[in-house]
């Protein structure tokens, strides 16, 4: 018999790293652009977070250095995006199978470690999901409560109005995807830390950056929202052991959770079409 | 001679002087050729031209928002330089756009404190509130501060923009075509605000190109033509026929042949039966609209823009799907066809915004002229010679100045991307014609060129409706004219026209 | 120099600089990567097996390029690789089908490119109909049918004493000229399907100027419908085309064989162009045979995804360097 309380604990961790992506993802996408390489930015941080954990013996470290693994690929989609114009859906992809790349190098220096766990199994309330709520929290505020949370909204909204206003374009995006690209890096040093002892492998990832950006559109580009989302998926894919005690093949059931998040992107999509609400409006052009 | 007492007085007087200001936009456009102007306290000064004068340029420099290629501006007699619309807020100089800048998530009062924030002042929410509430008070503006910016009309939009202006404006208030999205009434209104800021010792900029406005607000009037100031007229000075022919130059013959319509039941070729539609955000943008188009007749919409007129073109184009009621043309119910199905039909477009909606941008001339006749084709295959050689034609018949056809068609000006736009059309078989303020932007000899081109179409008989927001040229082409106001239409209003109340029409 | 040279020059360098890097920091070493590369080139059985695996990568990004160029951004060629690897492996392997090599060829080059066809459509019609994010949704679909191979590789197709499946029959395996051939063939249609048709004219209207699509050519709806399955169906060919040829029969997968990923980053190299995805395609299978060479060195195979990105985004950072105004 599956224990109800641990898929609860599972989906709770599971969510972790996906709202923590989905809400530097939501960051960039509140600025204007779209920064498709989220899974990219993920790889990197499991394999550079993991690499400074063996190094360094320190949790902290290791998501210190995750973070900045992250936000250090997210630096070369400014340059390329916003320094020379290039296109932004093009260089997310290419960021994607860069960050997959570079992980396997980064990676592959983790091994022949001892077996033993390095990390503790961080338990079912661990710091970084208390800090995923409080990071939500604050960007809330900051969003709907600061002027310059205004300001990023209003960059993301048009674009040409705003440079024509002397609002900080090129200055609030560049911070927004660099937030972005930490956050994505610290998501991915969770899986490693979490989930796997603090040891990284192949393919860690497995699409959860890419989830993460459908949570931002099933949160409707909001912190909560993104909360909510990041539960919901995180429990999908929670319920994975499920499916094999009702006779379900383990290999199908991997499918699950992705199958599922199609169809809630499919419904959520057609709401907002159907309430005719619409998204921060630059974004609307290019995500859909 | 100035003695210097004088002197001294004017430069006392002065608030700004702009020296020499050339702006090259990037696509080769001289926008202002060397324009130098003295902007004195608590005057209303009135720049007057027609479209393309250059006078949103010039405003764009002074208000920081548009760096110019070459120039001086001080303020108070020393020397400033704007980087971005936040220097020129800084110095207390600020404007209201022709077109809100306005940023739709947003509440009225995030988007004012916003401003706020970029001039410097920081200031809570609470502090900000009671001081707009002041000067809604005071000048006696009304506009909801929780509205999310996306709900108001472009003519809320405008007051948001103008208390702005004047929470910021400190020395110069500039209102760049402030009357566009106003009723006659509202104008006036405004106007008695202007005149009220300028009391206060503030400068105020008035650009329009309606004669009538800029005589009844200005203290002087600068008028612009191709770039450059022509001449500054005192009020005391100023007559209409003065404004006129420093405006235009010499005197262009406009006279456009006017045929009647066949108006029998049978000959309707465009009719429209309680349409409903739904625009962006889901609230009701078209509420129950009837009306009909006859052979050989040119019907115009009037309306002040945002009421309902582009999402009128996109339904009758077929972009946009109708909620409930019937659209019918030529007889046949093409409610729920496509775009495609309604030009076989004989429906011709003239779209709002050239480049990226009537033309594919990045490519050729050629290919643009193919993509609006491949369709009516039965052939997978095109042959491309055969749209080059009527590309070519096209080129020689209307004029198109041009170096090949195998240009990309942004190289184009926009006169003669609209030549193109139309030309494409012409070469098909067209019943029906719908233009959105087709002459938008041109000059005055591409906008004569248009209608005229609207007219022979009329004379060949074809029937257009032509939806615009200038009441002049609907007056001038339609044989009648339907007025939308909040997605309703009234009407039509038939020749002579009663321009009084075609007005009242657009604003009640 | 004005910015738009300095730029681009700068783009290039860095580029290099960051090749160089990635190069140095493989367990090969600097020296190790580039003389391996080096022996590729220099090898004729190596430039021919590299022929071989440009089958999957040159027809996943023939059918990219349409797609994109019509700005439908879908990254489903590689669970349609798969699926069309899938179906090609089906049919010679499982059907119990015996007709002679000449035929086979065809036959699953049909079968496995209307499985990658269908798998596109279903992203095609998600986004004609309802709107749904066409990227998000394909990446959902790459793993699903990942799952699916892996079931039918564990389960019902599994023989022997591990987890595979049975192999391609020796029968039926391809070579480089039947490779290429296809290729060259797919490459050309697809260009004369761009360039002379009214399909063609309305893809690069919708991906240039939306509006113009939808204003005066066929339903847009339509257009995204027939670009789907247009995409896939090269991308499904390319799983034929890599079971038949290098790969021959399926182990269980932790992660996709990624020619489909690489399809897309070829796309992009040959300026989503059908013909120039030939070159740019061969190109990068050159590297992927110079990164199996140098797994032996102990150097992960993914490092060819990662030199490959990197060369892409240097070009796409060049070119629109390029473009710098000013």
């Amino acid at each position: 018999m599956v224990n109800v309380m641990s898929i609860l604990t599972n989906g709770l961790s599971n969510a972790t790293p996906l709202i923590l992506a989905a809400l530097g993802e939501m960051l960039v996408e509140r600025s204007g652009k779209v920064n498709l390489g989220v899974e990219g930015m993920m790889a990197v941080g499991a394999a550079a977070g993991s690499l400074a954990g063996v190094k360094w013996n320190s949790l902290a470290g290791s998501f210190l250095v995750g973070g900045l693994s992250g936000a250090l690929l997210s630096l070369i989609y400014v340059v390329a995006v916003i320094g020379l114009n290039a296109d932004q859906i093009v260089t997310g992809l290419i960021l994607v199978f860069m960050g997959i790349g570079l992980s396997e190098l980064i990676g592959i220096k983790t091994g022949g470690t001892p077996g033993t766990p390095l990390f503790p199994s961080l338990g079912p309330f661990d710091y970084l999901e208390v800090f995923s709520i409080v990071l939500a929290v604050f960007l809330w505020f900051l969003l709907y409560k600061t002027w310059t949370g205004v300001e990023l909204r209003a960059i993301g909204e048009d674009e040409l109005s705003a440079l024509e206003r002397g609002l900080r374009v090129k200055t609030l995006r560049v911070i927004s995807i660099i937030v972005g690209g930490f956050l994505a890096g610290v998501a991915g040093t969770y899986l490693s830390d979490s989930f796997h002892y603090g040891r990284w492998y192949s393919g860690i990832t497995g699409g959860m950056g890419w989830i993460a950006i459908g949570d931002v559109i099933l949160g409707y580009w909001h912190p909560f929202g993104i909360l909510i989302s990041g539960y919901f998926t995180g429990l999908l894919f929670a319920m994975k052991p499920l499916l094999p005690t009702i006779g379900i093949p383990a290999e199908l059931a991997d499918a699950l959770p992705y199958f599922l998040v199609l169809v809630a992107l499919i419904i959520v999509t057609f709401i907002y079409k159907r309430l005719g609400i619409s998204p921060p409006a630059s974004v609307w052009k290019t995500i859909r | 001679m100035m003695d210097k007492q004088e002197y001294a007085q004017k430069v006392q007087k002065t608030i700004m002087n702009v020296k020499n200001i050339v702006v090259i936009y990037p696509n080769g456009v001289v926008a202002n050729k060397g324009v130098s102007l003295d902007i004195h306290k608590g005057e209303i000064l009135g720049i007057l031209g027609e479209n393309g004068a250059g006078k949103t340029t010039l405003m764009k420099v002074i208000s920081g928002r548009l760096r110019p290629s070459s120039g001086e501006i001080y303020i108070e007699g020393k020397k400033v330089q704007f980087r971005s619309a936040r220097d020129a807020l800084k110095y207390g100089i600020a404007m209201v756009p022709q077109h809100p800048q306005l940023f739709g998530g947003l509440s009225v009062l995030e988007d004012l404190g916003l401003s706020l924030k970029l001039a410097g002042m920081n200031i809570s929410r609470e502090r900000l509130r009671s001081k707009i509430e002041e000067i809604e008070e005071k000048y006696g503006i009304n506009i909801d501060l929780e509205a999310k910016i996306w709900r108001l009309s472009m003519g809320e939009r405008q007051k948001v923009d103008l208390v702005r202006t004047i929470l910021l404006g400190k020395k110069i208030i500039i209102l760049d075509e402030p009357t566009t999205h106003l009723t006659p009434m509202e104008s006036e209104k405004l106007i008695n605000i202007m005149k009220k800021l300028s009391k206060e010792g503030r400068a105020v900029l008035f650009i329009t190109h309606k004669l009538k406005e800029a005589l009844m607000a200005s203290d002087r009037i600068a008028v612009m033509r191709k770039g450059k100031i022509v001449g500054i007229v005192k009020k005391e000075e100023a007559s209409e026929e003065l404004l006129i022919k420093l405006m235009f130059g010499d005197k262009i013959d406009s006279e456009i042949s006017y045929v009647k319509a066949q108006k029998r039941e049978r000959d309707k070729v465009l009719e429209v039966i309680n349409l409903w539609v739904k625009g962006p955000h889901g609230v009701w943008s078209l509420k129950g609209i009837d009306l009909h188009v006859f052979h050989n007749e040119i019907v115009g919409i009037a309306g002040i823009a945002g009421n309902g007129q582009r999402e009128l073109f996109e339904t009758l184009l077929g972009l946009r799907k109708a909620s409930k009621g019937r659209i019918i043309i030529k007889g046949v119910d093409v409610t729920k066809k496509a775009p495609l199905y309604r030009r076989l039909l004989g429906l011709a477009v003239i779209p709002e915004e050239r480049l990226g909606w009537a033309l594919v941008p990045g490519k050729s001339i050629f290919y643009n002229i193919a993509l609006g006749l491949v369709f009516d084709d039965k052939s997978f295959f095109i042959d491309w010679k055969r749209y080059k050689t009527l590309a070519r034609k096209v080129v020689k018949m209307f004029d198109v100045k041009l170096g090949s056809v195998d240009d990309p068609v942004d190289s184009l000006s926009g006169g003669n991307m609209q030549k193109v736009i139309v030309a494409r059309e012409l070469l098909r078989s067209v019943d029906l014609v719908l233009a959105m303020n087709p002459t938008a932007g041109l000059d005055f000899k591409a906008t004569l060129a248009v209608r005229r081109t609207l007219a022979s179409l009329r004379s060949r008989g074809s029937s257009v409706l032509l939806i615009s927001e200038d009441l002049d040229e609907l007056t001038e082409l339609s044989n009648r004219i339907y007025v939308m106001s909040r997605g309703v239409i009234k009407g039509p209003f038939e020749r002579p026209f009663n321009l009084k109340e075609i007005a009242k029409a657009m604003t009640t | 120099m004005n910015r738009a040279q300095r730029n681009s020059l700068l783009s290039l360098i860095s580029g290099i600089l960051g090749l160089i890097l990635i190069a140095y920091m493989t367990p090969a070493g600097l020296r190790g990567t580039f003389s391996t590369l080096g022996l590729v080139y220099s090898r004729i059985d190596l430039l021919e097996t590299s022929l071989l695996y440009s089958g999957p990568i040159i027809a996943s990004a023939i059918g990219l390029a349409l797609a994109y160029r019509a700005g439908f951004i879908t990254i489903g060629s590689e669970g349609q690789v798969l699926l069309g690897a899938l179906t090609a492996l089906w049919l010679t392997a499982y059907s119990g089908l015996h007709i002679s090599r000449s035929l086979m060829l065809p036959l699953a080059l049909l079968f496995s490119g209307l499985a990658g066809a269908l798998l596109g459509l279903i992203s095609g019609i998600l986004r004609a109909y309802w709107d749904v994010n066409e990227t998000l949704s394909s990446l959902m679909l790459n793993y699903i049918v990942l799952a699916f191979a892996n079931y039918l590789i564990a389960g019902p197709w599994r023989t022997g004493p591990f987890t595979q499946t049975r192999s391609v029959p020796n029968l039926y395996a391809i070579n480089k000229i039947d490779v290429l051939i296809t290729v060259l063939f797919l490459a050309f249609i697809y260009e004369f399907l761009l360039r002379r048709t009214k399909l063609g004219l309305a893809i690069e209207a919708l991906g240039k100027a939306p509006k113009a699509a939808y204003t005066y050519a066929i339903p847009v709806s339509s257009i995204i419908v027939y670009v789907s399955l247009l995409q896939g169906l090269t991308a499904g060919m390319g799983g034929a085309l890599m079971i038949m040829s290098f790969q021959r029969n399926m182990t269980a997968m932790n992660q996709s064989p990624g020619y489909g990923y690489m399809g897309i980053l070829v796309a992009w190299m040959a300026l989503i162009s059908p013909v120039g995805s030939l070159i740019a395609g061969y190109f990068f299978s050159t590297l992927i045979v110079a990164g199996y060479l140098l797994q032996s060195k102990g150097v992960p195979f993914n490092t060819v995804l990662l030199l490959q990105s990197v060369i892409v985004l240097t070009f796409i950072a060049y070119m629109a360097s390029r473009r710098t105004k000013g």
